[in-house]
């Protein structure tokens, strides 16, 4: 049953901590939560030697459940899943570990740690279900703790709308993918994944949808760039290690049922969105957004090496993103720390002398993005540019994308920890404690190992190695980076740069505001008229109520006279009315 | 003398004993028609132990009687504060509490 506590421990923390968390200190809730998750890992690596003796997948039938063939609670694992876990597990611990210290001062910081257990457990029962219904129950989890976290400062409106806003456009893919799983069941009889045959494109469509929901691709990915409002550390347990990953992993899954055609249409949605995502994180001048956009283009490249067939690529980009987006938001979060929340890069700069360690944390990540070698990113981005060789317009976004990629990254760089300071919160600023940096020096050391160990066929991802790639390949996509690092230093060595030119990239492509200006609109139109109609009906309702009862006390006032004779007279006739009833009878 | 003829003098003295009740506005008079009633009914029941040979009825017009006492004296401590309130004993101008 070491399966049955991968997701169990966690489990087990956040209900603990729910129930129990007020009486603990600060400090021993996080360690709890922490620990629920490093014992996860644990069972996890405890499996590993099994499973990559034997290969096949490790079965833990756990319960009944519904009368549905195949919808027990019952969870496998795999070793492609077992890469899923072994990361979600590892970055998710060192994310609780960094929070102790980022929240230390927070109020509700044992909510904050229940919640985060709760999202990890929800997560691995995403990576190890044996079947849609209960997958589907770790997605809603997901989507729930989301909510939670991004809305954890609860005092800020803006927080509370961008929570509301995440859960509302996941709740779109979460009702296609219902849907999708209602015609499953129907066509195939059983929403076991292993035994589900090849789907329609209908089905494939719905499913389809709540990957893209949950993943933040074009067109309901966003949430994501709201979502920043949480706190730093839930971005980035959001953007690595649980929630965004989820379509990717769910695409992963169901890659043998799901239509080719739709397959390929989800891996255009990913190259456009990877590109759209990258050109609006090179305008945006808030830290935490570029990363965010930064995130879903990166989740665009997984899909679209899940959509190509291509499973390692699209698992290995997905485990070294996040152990590189996992560095960037875990050092965007020491800035932030560091700075008093000095968000505005354009305000920030030479962070690089004041605080070294987060510096380099950063930069590990940032080499990461950028695709230099040696970090995990330039051998798995590869890995996904080989796998489109053979359909060059995907070859083409892909490559446009990394170079787009590398710029921003660059961009990002140099203005947070090179040039001069710009603000008095820049220049005072000073390094935050072992407790946030080891986890970052933790991710940064990670994600310089892993893509050389992987590459090298050390560490065996369960779905084949690295396809043999031409050799121009990687020195196109090395010169690009370069390349496009170096224009990113040059252009803003200098600081901040006029960028009113980059406008409506800096917007987004102004789509989340024509969401604002029609979805938005007619929906909230929609519950008015709801909420006037339910008015009207209680009403209607509540006064027929109020009208019955008065007339039916005036009716009976009058027998109250107040006189004693009459009284006595009714309960005669009463009396005697009785009598009669019962001689007769 | 045949039970029935008992049992017609009850019924006779129980009607006349809810008449009065009834129709009296004195509540004096009223207490003493609850007498006539359950004096009435106390007849009914020491006739039928008679005729049938068994006690039960004389045990209970004993229970009537003890309750009667018991009636009649917090009847008469309401008819009292009745008089106090409102200087006469009309039970009619007793109506304070009409709906």
């Amino acid at each position: 049953m070491t399966l049955a506590l991968v997701v169990a421990a966690p489990l087990a923390g956040a209900i603990f901590l729910a129930l129990f968390g007020g009486y603990l200190g600060r400090r021993t809730s996080g360690t709890i939560a922490a620990g629920a998750i490093v014992v996860s890992f644990g069972a996890a690596a405890a499996m590993a030697p099994v499973l990559l003796a034997r290969g096949g997948s490790i079965d833990a039938p756990i319960a009944r459940w519904l009368p549905i063939p195949g919808a027990d609670f019952h969870l496998v694992l795999d070793l492609t899943m077992l890469a899923v876990v072994l990361m979600i597990t590892a970055v998710s611990a060192l994310i609780a570990i960094y929070s102790i210290g980022y929240l230390a001062g927070d109020r509700g910081i044992q909510r904050y740690f229940a919640a985060l257990d709760l999202f990890v457990a929800a997560m691995l029962l995403i990576a190890v279900a044996s079947n849609l219904l209960l997958l589907f129950a770790g997605w809603e989890l997901v989507g729930l703790c989301s909510y939670l976290l991004i809305g954890h400062w609860r005092g800020r409106p803006a927080a509370a709308a961008a929570a509301v806003k995440a859960f509302v456009i996941n709740r779109i893919g979460d009702a296609a993918f219902l849907v999708g799983i209602f015609l499953v069941i129907t066509g195939q009889g059983t929403v076991e994944i292993a035994s589900i045959g090849q789907l329609s494109i209908t089905t494939s469509v719905l499913i389809l949808g709540g990957a893209l929901a949950k993943s933040a691709q074009v067109p309901l990915h966003t949430w994501l760039p709201d979502a920043m409002e949480g706190p730093t550390p839930v971005s980035a347990l959001i953007h690595a290690a649980t929630m965004v990953t989820a379509g990717v992993v769910l695409l992963i899954r169901m890659s043998g049922p799901l239509s080719d055609d739709v397959l390929l249409v989800a891996a255009i949605i990913g190259a456009i969105t990877a590109l759209g995502a990258a050109t609006v994180a090179t305008a945006q001048t808030d830290l935490k957004r570029v990363l965010a956009w930064s995130t879903i283009s990166q989740v665009g490249l997984m899909f679209t090496a899940a959509g190509v067939g291509a499973i390692f690529a699209a698992l290995f980009h997905l485990v070294s993103h996040a152990l590189f987006k996992a560095s960037l938001f875990l050092g965007a979060g020491s800035v932030l720390h560091a700075t008093q929340d000095e968000i505005d890069i354009r305000r920030l700069g030479g962070m690089a002398r004041r605080t070294p360690w987060t510096a380099a944390g950063f930069v590990a990540g940032a080499l990461g993005l950028a695709a230099i070698p040696p970090a995990a990113g330039f051998f798995s981005k590869e890995a996904i540019a080989a796998a489109a060789l053979d359909r060059p317009y995907l070859l083409a976004l892909i490559l446009l994308t990394s170079a787009v990629s590398a710029f921003y990254a660059a961009r990002l760089v140099t203005l947070v920890f090179l040039t001069s300071p710009r603000s008095d919160r820049a220049s005072s600023a000073h390094e935050p404690g072992a407790v946030m940096l080891l986890p970052l020096v933790g991710l940064a050391l990670g994600t310089m190992t892993l893509g050389v160990a992987v590459a090298a066929g050390a560490i065996d991802l369960g779905v084949g190695a690295l396809a043999d790639a031409p050799p121009w390949l990687g020195a196109l996509s090395l010169a690009l980076a370069v390349a496009a690092v170096l224009a990113g230093w040059l252009l803003y060595r200098g600081g901040p740069r006029d960028e009113t030119v980059l406008a409506l990239a800096r917007s987004g492509y102004g789509i989340d505001a024509l969401y604002g200006r029609t979805a938005v609109p007619l929906f909230e139109a929609i519950a008015r008229a709801l909420e006037l109609g339910a008015e009207r009906t209680n009403g209607m309702v509540l006064d027929l109520v109020a009208r019955t009862a008065m007339s039916a006390s005036s009716a009976a006032r009058r027998v109250q006279g107040g006189y004693l004779r009459a009284y006595e007279t009714l309960l005669l006739a009463g009396a005697v009315a009785l009598l009669a009833y019962w001689s007769i009878r | 003398m045949p039970l029935a003829a008992y049992e017609l003098l009850g019924a006779l003295l129980f009607a006349l004993g809810a008449m009065g009740v009834v129709l009296r506005a004195n509540a004096l008079s009223m207490l003493i028609s609850v007498e006539l009633m359950l004096n009435a009914v106390n007849l009914t029941f020491v006739a039928a132990a008679r005729q049938y040979g068994q006690l039960d009825g004389q045990v209970i017009s004993f229970f009537v009687i003890a309750v009667a006492a018991a009636e009649v004296g917090v009847g008469l401590a309401i008819v009292i504060d009745v008089a106090r309130r409102h200087t006469t004993v009309d039970v009619d101008a007793a109506s304070e509490l009409r709906g």
